[in-house]
């Protein structure tokens, strides 16, 4: 293998599949990327088992081949280097001959063919969706999801996937967040459930430039996310999701409308007191107002009015702060809608201004 | 508020322990030893201590000072069960209560002593309780810190009960030698006198800035000592448990599978109890076995889940078990949760699954406590039960670390 490449060009798609990257290295080649070059293109390919990302880079093919390379050397060495071309060579012996200017490197590579391979989706379904569109789900629904969480499953966001609509949901067992988005060409309905990992990848990935719609197609326990010639290929997580549509209250009668930006600076101020006790807030409704109080008997005692239009009976409930938190700073809209029951009841958060989104909290006995 | 501090220290404890177990050693001169060749004394009966029978003597001396010794090897179970019962004892009347030793113990009463009558009450209670339950003397001090709590229970051995209030403390203070107070040694009471300090008082009205060329750091605490000031609390917390685990030795050893299981079964609901009580979970299982030549084994499984459901414990121990081939029977068993974390007993689940498995153990908690242990269990383990043998109805769940 031999190319050039600009070091800017090189740098971009290592950066996109550094994350996939391994980091706690269970299998030593892992750790590294392949590199591939055909007639034309070069590819670069990074995996962690679970999830796959192939990128292709735009240089000067001189000759075909490939090698796998330590993907956090390769990464060190091109951002360091000065902008400019850089010669890329495999050596004989498994070597790698990175040449800019008047830097030298030589790799101790391993061959292309122990990198493993990514398996291939075949003919899927693929559905085409706005950019925008996805990336404003996972980011509604990322927080929720849960994060080594013992329960496996939960580690995982439920997609659905229906004739004219795209759902994500998250759960941790502790809050659920549902957000909902009408798509065109779906064939029919799929379920799956993605790793939090390849969510945060592809958030990524469709945050970078360019305006492309992303393809997404499913294959045999396999997810496909394309970005222009980028692709990421994760495999699904294998289990039975909880029934979420039972934790989403349905008779939830008092509805309150706040301004997301009070509620928000309450709960943070409010909640300094009580970090050390799981965050614990307490919220009081009552005539036109919520009162945020938090108290630990060690430091003190904290509280806060928020005016509201509300005349029913006094109602207290108390949250993990972090929770209403989390969900009021993906939420757009000026207002926020709180759906209570009574103290012990899940609560329903929704965004004023997004109807296809909502978020369930499970309040805390205090 | 100045506080009120017990301290509450055994008389002559290992001597009194074995006096109680033995009726024959009562009102004789006994001494506690350890169980080696070279062995010293631990403790004397205050009996012996009239013949001049001091703790470190070997037993030569001992002898020789009082003809007529009785002498006990120490049997450590003994004394670290009573040390245990103890703290029960303590318990009734404040939670803020620190075993500082197997034999002393410190009680903040400053915010339940009303509840009893007040501070001498409490005292007069604790002794007559441990006397009647134990037949055991203890001393007690009260005083608003545990410096001068130690002190007052020193000074009023054996059998006593000594109030020092805050008003009092310069009075007992004033002419007492340094080397009685709690932490003064030998070596630091000659480096006192060797600056003219030889009593308490002398010691508090002693320049700070002399005791800190002397003593360094300490100097300003030596200081605030013979004033009778000492800002160390009453430390209540245990420390994080690592592991919750229990183990028992079987009455006879046994081979049979099903039998094992049965034991297994109990000390999960040992386990699994204690962890819920305390709100804990833990993530790994071990399992340990012991044969009759006393080889041990330990076999550790990581669960899906943190979890204190004795059934989850249950069934990865036995799952352990079968896959271990036994090379002859086994004399004694252990089943230990670790990698533990706290349970947030606060927030409950979203899923109503989760929470009517959390609500049904808290029940079977509530019920086996008010009724005895193992009286509510699942169906399933009946059938074991019937079969296997039937561990002693004494285990009861004390203290998140008990290990013995």
């Amino acid at each position: 293998m031999k190319l050039k490449i600009e070091r800017k060009e090189l740098l971009t798609g290592l950066q996109r599949v550094q994350g996939v990257v391994e980091k706690k290295v269970t299998m030593p080649i892992l750790s590294n990327i392949k590199m591939e070059t055909d007639s034309s293109a070069i590819k670069l390919t990074a995996t962690d088992l679970e999830i796959g990302i192939v990128g292709i880079a735009k240089g000067e093919v001189l000759e075909k081949g490939g090698i796998a390379v330590s993907a956090k050397k390769l990464y060190e060495i091109v951002r360091e280097l000065p902008e400019g071309a850089i010669n890329i060579t495999v050596l004989d012996g498994g070597r790698l001959e990175i040449r800019s200017g008047s830097s030298l490197f030589v790799l101790m590579c391993a061959p292309v063919e122990e990198y493993p391979a990514i398996p291939e989706i075949g003919k899927g379904k693929f559905i085409s969706i706005e950019k925008k569109i996805l990336s404003d789900m996972i980011k509604k629904i990322i927080f929720a999801v849960g994060e080594n969480d013992t329960r496996y499953i939960l580690n995982g966001a439920l997609m659905n996937i229906s004739k004219d609509a795209v759902q994500l949901i998250g759960t941790d067992g502790h809050r659920l967040a549902v957000s909902e988005k009408a798509v065109k060409g779906a064939s029919d309905d799929t379920t799956a459930i993605v790793p939090k990992k390849a969510l945060t990848e592809v958030k990524k990935l469709i945050d970078e430039a360019g305006e492309e719609n992303i393809e997404m197609g499913f294959g045999k326990n396999l997810i496909l996310f394309r970005k222009g010639n980028t692709e990421i290929i994760c495999r699904l997580m294998e289990g039975t999701y909880p029934n979420y549509k039972q934790v989403i209250p349905a008779k939830n009668d008092i509805k309150i409308a706040v301004n997301k930006k009070n509620l928000e600076g309450a709960l943070r101020r409010v909640s300094i007191l009580s970090r050390e006790k799981a965050n614990a807030v307490k919220l009081e409704l009552s005539e036109g107002r919520i009162t945020a109080v938090s108290t630990n008997p060690d430091m003190g005692e904290a509280t806060e009015d928020i005016p509201v239009e509300y005349n029913g009976q006094p109602v207290f409930i108390g949250f993990n702060a972090r929770y209403i938190l989390d969900t009021l700073s993906v939420i757009e809209g000026e207002d926020v809608i709180l759906e209570l029951q009574d103290s012990l009841s899940p609560c329903i958060i929704k965004d004023k201004a997004d109807k296809d989104y909502l978020c369930v909290v499970m309040p805390m006995r205090l | 508020m100045p506080k009120i501090i017990m301290c509450v220290d055994m008389d002559a404890f290992f001597a009194s322990v074995e006096q109680q177990a033995d009726p024959r050693l009562r009102g004789k001169p006994i001494a506690v030893t350890g169980s080696g060749a070279r062995t010293v004394i631990t403790t004397a009966s205050y009996e012996a201590r009239k013949f001049g029978v001091k703790t470190g003597m070997n037993i030569y001396e001992a002898k020789k000072a009082c003809p007529q010794l009785i002498l006990v090897t120490g049997d450590n179970e003994k004394y670290i069960h009573t040390c245990k019962e103890l703290t029960k004892v303590y318990n009734q009347f404040t939670p803020d209560m620190e075993t500082y030793s197997i034999d002393e113990a410190f009680l903040d009463i400053t915010t339940t002593h009303h509840l009893f009558g007040g501070p001498e009450a409490i005292g007069i209670s604790i002794k007559k309780i441990i006397k009647d339950r134990f037949g055991i003397n203890c001393t007690i001090g009260i005083a608003p810190n545990i410096l001068i709590a130690k002190l007052a229970s020193d000074i009023s051995k054996p059998d006593g009960l000594r109030w020092i209030r805050p008003d009092d403390v310069p009075d007992v203070l004033k002419d007492l030698p340094v080397k009685e107070l709690w932490g003064i040694g030998s070596k630091t009471s000659e480096r006192l006198a060797a600056l003219g300090i030889k009593t308490c008082g002398e010691l508090g009205r002693a320049s700070a800035s002399l005791l800190r060329n002397r003593f360094g750091i300490i100097g300003e605490t030596l200081k605030l000592m013979g004033m009778g000031i000492c800002s160390r609390p009453v430390i209540a917390e245990e420390e994080e448990p690592k592991s919750i685990g229990h183990s028992m030795t079987l009455p006879k050893n046994i081979g049979d599978r099903d039998e094992i299981k049965a034991y297994i079964l109990k000390l999960s609901e040992m386990v699994g109890r204690r962890a819920r009580r305390y709100r804990y979970l833990g993530r790994k299982v071990s399992l340990t076995l012991r044969y009759p030549d006393f080889e041990t084994f330990t076999k550790q499984t990581t669960l899906s889940q943190y979890a204190n459901d004795t059934h989850i414990i249950y069934k990865s121990a036995a799952d352990m078990l079968s896959g271990i081939r036994l090379k002859d029977r086994i004399r004694l068993i252990g089943v230990c949760l670790s990698d533990i974390t706290e349970d947030e007993p606060h927030q409950p689940s979203l899923f109503e699954i989760e929470r009517r498995r959390k609500d049904l153990l808290n029940i079977m908690d509530a019920v086996n406590d008010r009724f005895g242990d193992f009286k509510l269990t699942w169906a399933s383990y009946i059938m074991q039960e019937r079969d296997g043998g039937v561990i002693s109805p004494a285990w009861r769940p004390t203290g998140v670390r008990l290990t013995l």
